[in-house]
């Protein structure tokens, strides 16, 4: 009986033959856009690679100064991390106010700054260069041994200039102090940390900070920039999938309603042999699974040469791009179970009616 | 849906051109921007950053510009909050997305290199274009979150109705630059090959770029533009063979179901040409209702996409293309095509003999195997 079911289900003809291009056609399309777009994905991965990537800034809420690190949460982490103080100070130069703006204070074990903190006393503060600038427009000194006031809800602190060329990975309109004089400004209780910087292969704290509420973004974006906006294209993938999915069972559904029709005296002479209705119903969805399987194993193929053709050959017409198309899971291994799941459920009504056609329908008495 | 529009409409529009750099070692300088704003025959320039950064957890073009230029350039308006020295503006389309408020404080980390800065939103804007769904800040901010010295812009934009004098007064510098107007990129006083399948093997073979020592900059964005391009095309023409064959299955079931009706009008004398123009009636009636249905519901889902945003493209929502032409375009083409294959289908059912198609038995020119045969084996 056994291969009764697989020689009626794996049975050819001309309409199973077109329709199976037509299954084919569709997976070519899923195929070749999944592909497509990985290839744009690893494209854009490749000109991230060249960026210099730094290392994940942890905070909360919508500001730096106002952001609070549970010190808890350090205690959980696997390596070490840079700690940060950041407060919204009045800056004066030489006891003349001259702006608004961010000092930071860093504890770096790592020198994941760089900025070699270790030789950076408590008289000393580093300003960056649109600070300096701002102070010269003021028409006072930002040179080495400059006196700077720093002012925070009446409390004061006045150090000098170690160095005016620049903070680092900080704002160039920041200062930075040794912690101290953090501690000093806000007095008493010590102030909570402002921020963390996280190396970035230290994923797994990375991750944990996440889970505990805390924005972790890239000191430097384009690479997260690229994935993110490939997440946005791949998410665009389900509208081509869906439709693909739509095509492929209207396909499937309306060759397997021709084929009931067609085929009404075989489905009674199977009856009359015994097939029992469940048995009718399997040949037919055996036929439209055969169909869908056939059909995605050619349109996989057929979307590899094509989407290989149109980005080999596309320069020839003066068309140019760097996607090289990929062949992944996604792009074969997806379409070719969407292309399998739908034709299956666009031949579950018609098997049905098949299932039910010797009780329904007559038999012509010719032939 | 627009998407092949996009890279136009991010740098480009009406008369509008873009200078950039050649190589890296040739940056273009502001300064030109200030000369070029002298001129009488540019009606406005607007030297441009920018800088690929993650705000709010999600990825955004932040551009470093002069604000009055930029939103004249643009056509875009200031629609709340105001031009300050230190702006954030940022677009209604962005804002909207992401829920940011004239005020907020916004955490702002380095493009091509790790920075940290923070700036407070000033204002919102208001354009038609995909700047929409940017944030713009000044030219200073520009150039410290990307990897640009001070004094250099990555593109000069320029709108003028004389392409002719620009490409003069450029090429009379005497500096190494691109002049692009969205179709096509002329390099000027340079020697340097221009050619996208360089740019290609530069991408591919880092090394090869650096001894040589060309950045292809613009080739890169032009390669950029042309993989999302092909991809559109891709999409297109992808979709177009599918809802052909949607069509064709559609029209075959219902011609293959109606083949007793069509064997018992030819048995009683009705003519090929008779059943054919009453099937052209049938289907010039359901082609129409169909397509008017099609086009209904593709203007909900066009308009759901456009006022949603949910069509996204690296930070940018996408708008649907729409038009006149697009509409007409569509609806003669969705017509035209049910009618013709619902014919040619016809033409291939009516070949068999009315008493073939009353008993719908195979055709007697199509041989199959019958289940006798294929049990049999």
């Amino acid at each position: 009986m056994k291969n009764v079911f697989v020689k009626m289900a794996t049975r050819m003809n001309w309409r199973v033959l077109v329709t199976v291009i037509g299954v084919a056609a569709c997976v070519m399309y899923l195929n070749g856009t999944t592909s497509m777009v990985e290839g744009l994905d690893v494209g854009t991965e490749a000109l991230a690679a060249r960026v210099n990537q730094g290392p994940y800034l942890v905070f909360e809420g919508d500001s730096l100064a106002s952001s609070a690190i549970d010190e808890s949460a350090l205690l959980q982490l696997e390596s070490n991390v840079t700690s940060c103080w950041a407060l919204e100070v009045s800056i004066l130069a030489q006891y003349v106010f001259v702006d608004e703006s961010y000092v930071v204070a860093c504890e770096d074990p790592d020198n994941l700054l760089n900025m070699d903190l270790k030789n950076f006393t408590t008289e000393n503060i580093r300003i960056g260069r649109n600070l300096k600038e701002n102070i010269l427009e003021h028409n006072l000194s930002a040179s080495r041994g400059s006196l700077i006031t720093l002012e925070y809800q009446g409390e004061n602190e006045t150090l000098s200039v170690y160095r005016a060329s620049g903070v680092g990975m900080f704002s160039d309109d920041w200062a930075v102090v040794h912690p101290t004089i953090i501690s000093n400004l806000t007095d008493d209780p010590p102030m909570e940390l402002s921020f963390l910087l996280v190396p970035l292969e230290n994923q797994g704290d990375i991750n944990y900070l996440k889970s505990q509420g805390y924005h972790a973004v890239p000191t430097t974006g384009t690479v997260e920039f690229f994935d993110r906006g490939m997440s946005e294209v791949a998410g665009n993938l389900w509208g081509i999938i869906f439709s693909s999915a739509i095509v492929i069972t209207i396909l499937v559904f309306s060759l397997l309603g021709i084929e009931v029709r067609y085929r009404e005296k075989d489905i009674k002479i199977m009856s009359q042999i015994g097939a029992s209705p469940g048995l009718v119903m399997s040949v037919f969805l055996g036929q439209a699974l055969f169909i869908s399987l056939l059909g995605a194993l050619l349109g996989v193929s057929m979307g590899i040469v094509s989407t290989n053709f149109i980005s080999s050959w596309s320069s020839l017409f003066g068309f140019t791009s760097f996607i090289t198309p990929q062949m992944t899971f996604n792009s074969v291994v997806v379409p070719i179970i969407v292309a399998m799941v739908f034709g299956l459920i666009g031949g579950i009504f018609p098997a049905y009616l098949a299932s039910g056609a010797r009780r329904t329908r007559r038999v012509p008495a010719s032939s | 849906m627009g998407i092949s529009n996009f890279p136009q409409e991010t740098f480009y529009g009406e008369s509008v051109y873009v200078i950039s750099q050649v190589t890296n070692d040739k940056p273009i300088e502001i300064e030109l921007a200030e000369r070029l704003k002298n001129e009488s025959w540019v009606d406005v320039v607007s030297p441009e950053v920018y800088a690929f950064c993650i705000v709010k957890d999600n990825p955004v073009v932040v551009r470093g510009v002069e604000a009055s230029s930029f939103l004249e350039i643009e056509g875009a308006r200031l629609v709340e909050g105001e031009i300050t020295e230190e702006f954030v503006l940022v677009g209604e389309a962005l804002s909207n997305r992401l829920g940011l408020r004239n005020g907020d404080q916004l955490v702002i980390t380095g493009s091509v290199g790790p920075k940290i800065t923070e700036r407070q939103l000033t204002g919102i804007y208001r354009s038609d274009s995909p700047s929409n769904d940017e944030l713009l800040v000044p030219l200073t901010h520009g150039w410290m979150i990307s990897p640009l010295g001070k004094g250099h812009v990555v593109s000069i934009r320029v709108r003028t109705d004389d392409y002719d004098r620009l490409r003069t007064y450029l090429n009379a510098t005497g500096y190494p630059m691109v002049l692009g107007d969205g179709k096509r990129s002329v390099v000027l006083n340079s020697n340097v090959i221009f050619d996208a399948r360089v740019a290609t093997l530069i991408f591919q073979n880092p090394e090869l770029g650096g001894q040589r020592g060309i950045a292809h900059t613009s080739a890169f964005v032009q390669q950029a533009g042309n993989s999302v391009s092909l991809v559109v095309m891709a999409f297109i023409v992808l979709n177009s063979s599918l809802i052909l064959l949607g069509i064709i299955a559609v029209l075959s079931k219902a011609l293959i179901e109606k083949k007793k009706d069509i064997g018992i009008l030819s048995a009683i004398g009705a003519t090929r040409g008779q059943v054919s123009t009453m099937l052209f009636k049938d289907l010039a009636k359901i082609s129409l209702v169909s397509v008017l249905v099609g086009l209904g519901v593709g203007f909900l889902v066009a308009g759901l996409v456009g006022s949603t945003g949910i069509l996204l493209l690296f930070g940018h929502a996408v708008q649907p293309a729409s038009g006149v032409e697009i509409v007409l375009g569509m609806f003669i083409l969705g017509l035209s095509l049910t009618i013709i294959l619902g014919l040619l289908i016809h033409e291939l059912v009516s070949r068999e003999k009315p008493i073939t198609l009353i008993r719908r038995i195979e055709s007697s020119t199509i041989k199959e195997k019958r289940l006798e045969e294929v049990l049999s084996e």
